[in-house]
């Protein structure tokens, strides 16, 4: 009886639709914590290109971690210089965080029903993927 | 009860199987990180499969989050696969190339290293002669002008 008192926001916690949410959200600030971290132009990014150190030749994602920081700092030529890619994937990340948000809140304040909202994030987030990814999908395929 | 635990813990399970499975998957379209989606895509596959095993008998699982977890896990791992056999040709390849290179690269060394040699010895020689002049300069002067 005392179960069936609890507001709704308070099940809707416990899906597993929320911490999907809010571990997505957490790694993309991970991401763009990164990016602020080391500062562009001076070759710190400890993460290096695969492709360099055991092929000795570049990809095409090689520049994009200092675009990130060259994004993160508002600097759009600069990461567009770095790598072409970097814009797209960082509108990626950038929207996924806006609608990380969006769905949590949506979810927890009961205002969607979340079927609806799994579908949409679902087919939204699908959509931007290939969009923003293409270049990439389409250099392996 | 016991129902709702084992689909808490189903919950948990798929739900850790498709983050981890949607890091693979997007790490595996990175040419630069590609290879490295092997390791959440393999930890995504089993946590996934092990969600999908609990699921039998339990009413209102999360079947479809298990799913998706074991679909993306899936892509991720054999992409992430993919690149790590592209790499490891590439690399056999440079190898191969390296090696050539290396050859080129000692031979030439070992000319260059004759020429420093050889300029080296010539410059010895030069530096002998010239005390030799010198001394024999002064031995004459000597000869000249005894004291």
């Amino acid at each position: 009886m005392k179960k069936n008192m609890q507001p709704e926001s308070y099940s809707a916690m416990f899906t597993p639709y929320q911490p999907v949410n809010i571990s997505i959200a957490a790694i993309i600030l991970g991401i763009f914590l990164y990016s602020a971290l080391f500062t562009p132009g001076e070759n710190t990014h400890p993460v290096r290109c695969v492709y360099i150190e055991y092929a000795g030749t570049s990809c095409p994602t090689c520049g994009l971690s200092e675009g990130f920081s060259q994004m993160v700092r508002g600097n759009l030529d600069g990461a567009r210089e770095s790598n072409v890619n970097t814009i797209p994937l960082f509108s990626f990340f950038l929207l996924q965080l806006f609608m990380r948000a969006f769905a949590f809140f949506a979810l927890y304040r009961n205002m969607i029903p979340k079927k609806l909202i799994a579908a949409g994030d679902s087919s939204l987030s699908l959509v931007l993927f290939l969009l923003c990814f293409r270049n990439l999908i389409f250099f392996w395929i | 009860m016991e129902q709702e635990n084992k689909r808490k813990a189903i919950s948990g399970l798929a739900a850790a199987g498709f983050i981890l499975g949607l890091i693979a998957l997007l790490v595996s379209i990175v040419p630069c990180l590609g290879m490295y989606a092997l390791i959440p895509g393999i930890i995504s596959i089993i946590l996934a499969i092990t969600a999908f095993a609990k699921c039998r008998g339990i009413a209102k699982a999360p079947r479809g989050l298990v799913i998706a977890a074991l679909i993306i896990s899936v892509l991720g791992t054999s992409i992430g696969t993919w690149q790590f056999i592209i790499i490891r040709q590439s690399t056999s390849r440079f190898e191969q190339v390296g090696f050539d290179i290396r050859e080129i690269f000692r031979i030439d060394t070992t000319n260059q290293i004759d020429e420093l040699k050889r300029i080296e010895k010539e410059e010895e020689e030069e530096e002998e002669s010239e005390v030799e002049e010198l001394i024999r300069k002064i031995e004459e002067k000597d000869t000249l002008n005894p004291e």
